[in-house]
């Protein structure tokens, strides 16, 4: 009996360390793999959701690679395209895997959001995959879910401008983005390539006035290497009627990855293109901001009226002598007797210089700046700084009647 | 459908006369090697698992079990000799912490399944429903008819099952079941024939992958087992002819009882043509301790390994776990336990930690 004991002891304690031995090989130092991706630098791209999301998260585990792959969605390099797009879902046959286009009614985002209607979320048995990097599937398949390993003999055509060709815009777009149907070649989208000019007021890009605005930046968002875009930032854009040119002609023009020139001509339905490579793309949209401050009547009425005229002050008549001649009364009044108007006490300045708040001497007597006289309304309290603002709002607006 | 208590030795006598007589039967592997049995004495699939026999039931309400509540009678599934019924609900909450990312918790109710079992001939003809009913919408994990030979040494079936191949473990995220694909989130349609007879169960199946090969090709699966009381070894084969490409496997497994410790383990080789390159070989590993303590108290310490491409250096995978498993009394199952995963520095969820507490009801 004891002899078996020890027996079953010596078995037990020979596998627990041979167990042991075993078990002391931890995991790779992934040496043999390409280094990790930053946070952000995936780009939604095919190839590169392949790589670092793809095969990290659902062949290297085992499940969908091979032969007899789970659902047949076979993930490797070769068959992970095929095998997802415009495919029906075997779980929910009315949902494509990857609908072009269309990644809400995706099965395959369904299943990594983990809102499918079938089955567990994926990856299986492991934490989801971050939403961060969900998006950036999410962000192929709304491009169209293009296999950007394919080389195209097709030229690259514009799918989307904004603004919208022939819109009429009421405030100055921040940019202006092109989307196209696949990745461009960064290098190729630049400051000759890609044009916005002002019309110069007559709505014709014929005469030779036009003005060619200067972007901020031209580039490819590393989110959306289908697209382009010219920034706005700091750039003034006045009333006028613009036009965006993207070059598909002549030496330098927009071209893909493959090196296929951009085909652009447009006749006002997107995409772009004659179906063959060259072409310019030309799209137009006007701005016409609207005064968005207070008028002069609604000056006049809370303020003219009320602090200036009513006191017996500036209530004209109209004359030198002051301060009953700079007559304040109403508002065609006081646009005579302001706007370009020189002030007796600072002949240097106009009492309101259109477009110049800070150098009309309204404003410097309203905020107690000027180098002559007493701060107006004279023995009265100042105007709130709010009020005075909407003075120099109509002034920057062009202090307009 | 209910024994009175009064019987219960004497039947739990009987059918282990039975099962050790027939070796129709197959039992969940640890547990199959503590007892010296095949996985199908415990379960109605052929290589494990699926709904409990008869024996399965009666064993899992008393040596499983702490301690029986209610009034002493033994639920055995059959509602009469033609209809069989159980039913398993695995219900858990999980705490996850991977490198890069906020820990996340989830409780959840993962999987409610019902098994039906119509004995059309006794013995002879059945036909067997596996389904998956919670959450979501119904999944069939096996549906098949199954014939046997007078002896009940030979069977066939044809219909939805899961592969022959390797040991049929519970938990599908190990390695070897989630490389080789197969395992219980995985049934293909199919025939299937098997040989039992005293030691040697040898299961072969001829199937269609789900979703269908490139081709006409088809799947063959072949696993066979040499059962002792204290020890056992099996080997597994698989082949997926695709136009896509094909895909081979072959493992060994085996199993040894040390005293109250019950030694599991398999390896497996894993060949797929990959359009574009050479073969790509992957190597599985498991190895797993089980301690019974204590009646119904099992310590489980296992070790996973995967390499998933021979040809790439420093990626393989490792994964350590230790697992209480204790039922309290009969119909439940409690398991608590903590997984640490250490793979490539590459991708944050091959370096998670997972802490986990199951409830699993069964009958």
């Amino acid at each position: 009996m004891n002899e078996m004991r020890q027996r079953k002891t010596a078995w037990l304690m020979g596998f627990s360390l041979a167990f042991l031995g075993v078990a002391a090989c931890d995991g790779g130092d992934g040496s043999g793999l390409p280094p990790r991706l930053p946070p952000g630098a995936i780009g939604p791209n095919f190839s590169e959701i392949q790589a670092n999301l793809i095969v990290p998260n659902c062949t290297t585990t085992g499940c969908h690679f091979g032969a007899g792959a789970p659902q047949g969605l076979r993930l490797d390099d070769a068959n992970s395209y095929g095998s997802l797009v415009g495919v029906s879902s075997l779980e929910v046959s009315s949902l494509l895997r990857v609908a072009p286009g269309d990644p809400d009614n995706s099965y395959l985002i369904q299943k990594l959001e983990g809102s499918a209607s079938v089955g567990a979320q994926m990856p299986l048995n492991a934490p989801p995959m971050a939403q961060s990097d969900i998006d950036v599937i999410r962000q192929w398949v709304s491009d169209g879910a293009i296999d950007d390993r394919v080389q195209s003999s097709n030229p690259v055509r514009v799918t989307s401008l904004s603004p919208i060709p022939d819109s009429a815009l009421v405030a100055a777009p921040p940019n202006i983005v092109a989307m196209f149907d696949r990745e461009i070649t960064p290098s190729s989208v630049n400051s000759m390539t890609f044009l916005l000019e002002a019309s110069g007021g007559d709505a014709t890009f014929v005469d030779g006035n036009e003005t060619l605005i200067t972007a901020a930046n031209i580039s490819l968002p590393a989110m959306a290497p289908a697209s382009a875009t010219f920034d706005l930032s700091g750039v003034t854009l006045a009333d006028d009627t613009y036009r965006v040119r993207l070059l598909g002609s002549g030496a330098t023009n927009i071209m893909d990855l493959d090196a296929n020139a951009l085909d652009g001509e447009f006749s006002g339905t997107f995409p772009s293109g004659d179906g063959s490579a060259g072409g310019d793309f030309e799209a137009s949209f006007t701005l016409s901001v609207p005064v968005s401050g207070a008028t002069l009547d609604d000056i006049q009425a809370s303020v003219f009226s009320v602090s200036c005229a009513s006191s017996g002050c500036h209530s004209g008549p109209s004359g030198n002598n002051l301060p009953a001649g700079m007559d304040l009364t109403n508002a065609d009044a006081s646009f005579a007797n302001l706007v370009g108007v020189s002030s007796q006490q600072q002949a240097a300045l106009l009492r309101v210089a259109a477009g110049d708040p800070d150098n009309s001497y309204l404003i410097q007597k309203l905020e107690g700046t000027a180098a002559t006289g007493l701060r107006m309304p004279l023995g009265a309290a100042a105007l709130d700084q709010a009020v005075i603002e909407d003075i120099r709002q109509w002034i920057t607006d062009g202090a307009n009647r | 459908m209910k024994f009175p208590e009064r019987k219960y030795g004497s039947i739990l006598a009987i059918l282990t006369m039975i099962v050790a007589c027939t070796n129709v039967a197959q039992a969940e592997p640890y547990i199959a090697v503590q007892k010296g049995m095949q996985c199908s004495a415990c379960h109605s699939g052929p290589a494990g698992g699926g709904m409990r026999t008869v024996y399965g039931n009666v064993y899992a309400q008393s040596e499983l079990t702490a301690r029986r509540l209610g009034d002493g009678n033994i639920w055995t599934g059959e509602v009469n000799k033609w209809l069989s019924v159980g039913a398993d609900l695995r219900g858990s909450f999980s705490s996850v912490d991977a490198p890069n990312r906020p820990e996340t918790s989830d409780t959840r109710f993962d999987r409610g399944t019902i098994y039906l079992e119509a004995k059309i001939i006794p013995n002879r003809l059945s036909i067997y429903v596996d389904q998956q009913v919670v959450p979501d919408e119904s999944i069939n994990r096996e549906a098949y008819l199954r014939v046997n030979s007078k002896n009940t040494k030979w069977f066939a079936s044809v219909g939805r099952f899961y592969l022959p191949y390797g040991l049929r473990l519970q938990d599908d995220s190990a390695f070897v079941r989630l490389a080789t694909g197969a395992n219980f989130a995985n049934s293909d349609r199919g025939i299937q024939g098997g040989y039992n007879s005293g030691p040697w169960s040898v299961i072969a199946s001829v199937t269609e992958p789900d979703g269908g090969n490139s081709g006409s090709g088809k799947e063959l699966s072949l696993v066979s087992t040499y059962v002792q009381p204290t020890w056992r070894v099996g080997a597994s084969a698989n082949t997926n002819d695709d136009d896509a490409g094909d895909r081979s496997l072959f493992g060994v497994f085996g199993g040894l009882k040390t005293g109250s410790v019950a030694w599991l383990a398999e390896f497996d080789s894993i060949s797929d043509e990959v359009p574009g390159r050479s073969t790509a070989q992957a190597y599985a590993g498991l190895l797993e301790a089980n301690w019974t303590f204590r009646k119904s108290h099992n310590l489980k310490i296992s070790y996973d390994y995967l390499d998933p491409d021979d040809d790439i250096t420093e990626d393989h995978q490792v994964r350590y776990s230790a697992i209480w498993e204790h039922s309290p009394f009969q119909f439940l199952q409690f398991r608590a336990g903590f997984r640490l995963y250490d793979g490539v520095p590459q991708v944050d969820a091959q370096n998670r930690k997972l802490f986990f507490v199951e409830l699993h009801a069964l009958f």
